[in-house]
């Protein structure tokens, strides 16, 4: 029973995102035509896309060569690229969480050490 | 003994749950590996595969939206805000899937007017998700790794049968958001 109302949780707050979705998509914005929308959209719709960051999971339809319809071992590319970026964002946290966990037990150290006998 | 077990438990079946959704979601981010059915019928189970991941921590969700603007610590406070994020791209991505589907829908007996407008947004929420993935699990990196350690070590001393008490600290099971 719990685990049926927390289903229902779930559902219903993912409903509400679907539903602020199906709002956004009444708006003027989403209504405008490609070339008067901003940059970012532009180039998702397919009219210029720069290389290198964005991962080439889910580019499919209108796509020059990218016949998504069939399997091909050619989209291991896209798994790579995805991973590479994953694996770039958990090397940098990690190195960051690790060089201010050093910097502080540093400085607590150095307070135990400069702090007078009472 | 029987609560170290419990644990021990708990985290196999969170890393092996957690192993499969990042599994497939990568595979889900390569449609040109799947093929677009595979890639749609792959994109709806992971719909039902998060619920299952966000059921398995209903506790910790629940404490931490308790606790959110009191007593609290940053990291948590962090992780909730990122996994907000990430439901919502999740649910944005599954959503407009189901709009822009040319196999799992028609093959249910629905065709919806295709609009290019959900296509941008599923892409835009995509290249986010993946963003947000690589932070979820850049914060659950020390679990991940504990986690894995502590089982392979215990699986390689163990091969028979497991007759000394199983302990796993309790911080490591509290960690997995």
């Amino acid at each position: 029973m719990k685990i049926i109302g927390r289903t229902l949780i779930i559902l219903a707050a993912a409903l509400v995102i679907a539903g602020a979705l199906f709002a956004f998509r009444q708006t003027e914005y989403a209504r405008m035509p490609g070339e008067t929308r901003p940059g970012r959209m532009r180039i998702e719709a397919g009219e210029a896309r720069p290389g290198g960051f964005a991962p080439g999971g889910f580019e499919h339809r209108n796509r020059a060569g990218g016949d998504e319809h069939q399997a091909s071992l050619a989209g291991l590319v896209e798994v790579g690229k995805n991973l590479a970026i994953i694996a770039a964002i958990v090397a940098l946290v990690v190195m960051l969480e690790r060089v201010t966990r050093g910097l502080r037990q540093r400085t607590v150290a150095r307070q135990v050490e400069t702090e007078p006998p009472s | 003994m029987a609560r170290g077990a419990g644990a021990q438990q708990r985290t196999t079946i969170n890393l092996a749950l957690d192993s499969a959704i990042f599994g497939a979601f990568l595979a889900a981010t390569a449609p040109r590996l799947t093929g677009i059915a595979i890639h749609e019928w792959l994109g709806i189970a992971f719909g039902v595969a998060i619920m299952t991941h966000l059921l398995l921590h209903w506790q910790w969700i629940i404490e931490v939206a308790r606790r959110f603007f009191g007593k609290v610590t940053w990291t948590a406070r962090v992780n909730y805000v990122l996994n907000t994020l990430l439901f919502i791209a999740m649910t944005i991505i599954i959503a407009t899937g189901l709009m822009i589907s040319e196999a799992a829908l028609p093959l249910l007996g629905m065709q919806l007017p295709h609009d290019h407008i959900w296509s941008q947004v599923h892409r835009l929420a995509s290249d986010a998700a993946v963003l947000l993935i690589g932070f979820h699990v850049a914060l659950h990196w020390r679990w991940i790794v504990h986690s894995t350690r502590r089982l392979l070590r215990i699986s390689t001393r163990r091969p028979a049968s497991i007759t000394e008490p199983v302990t796993v600290t309790s911080r490591a099971v509290r960690e997995v958001p």
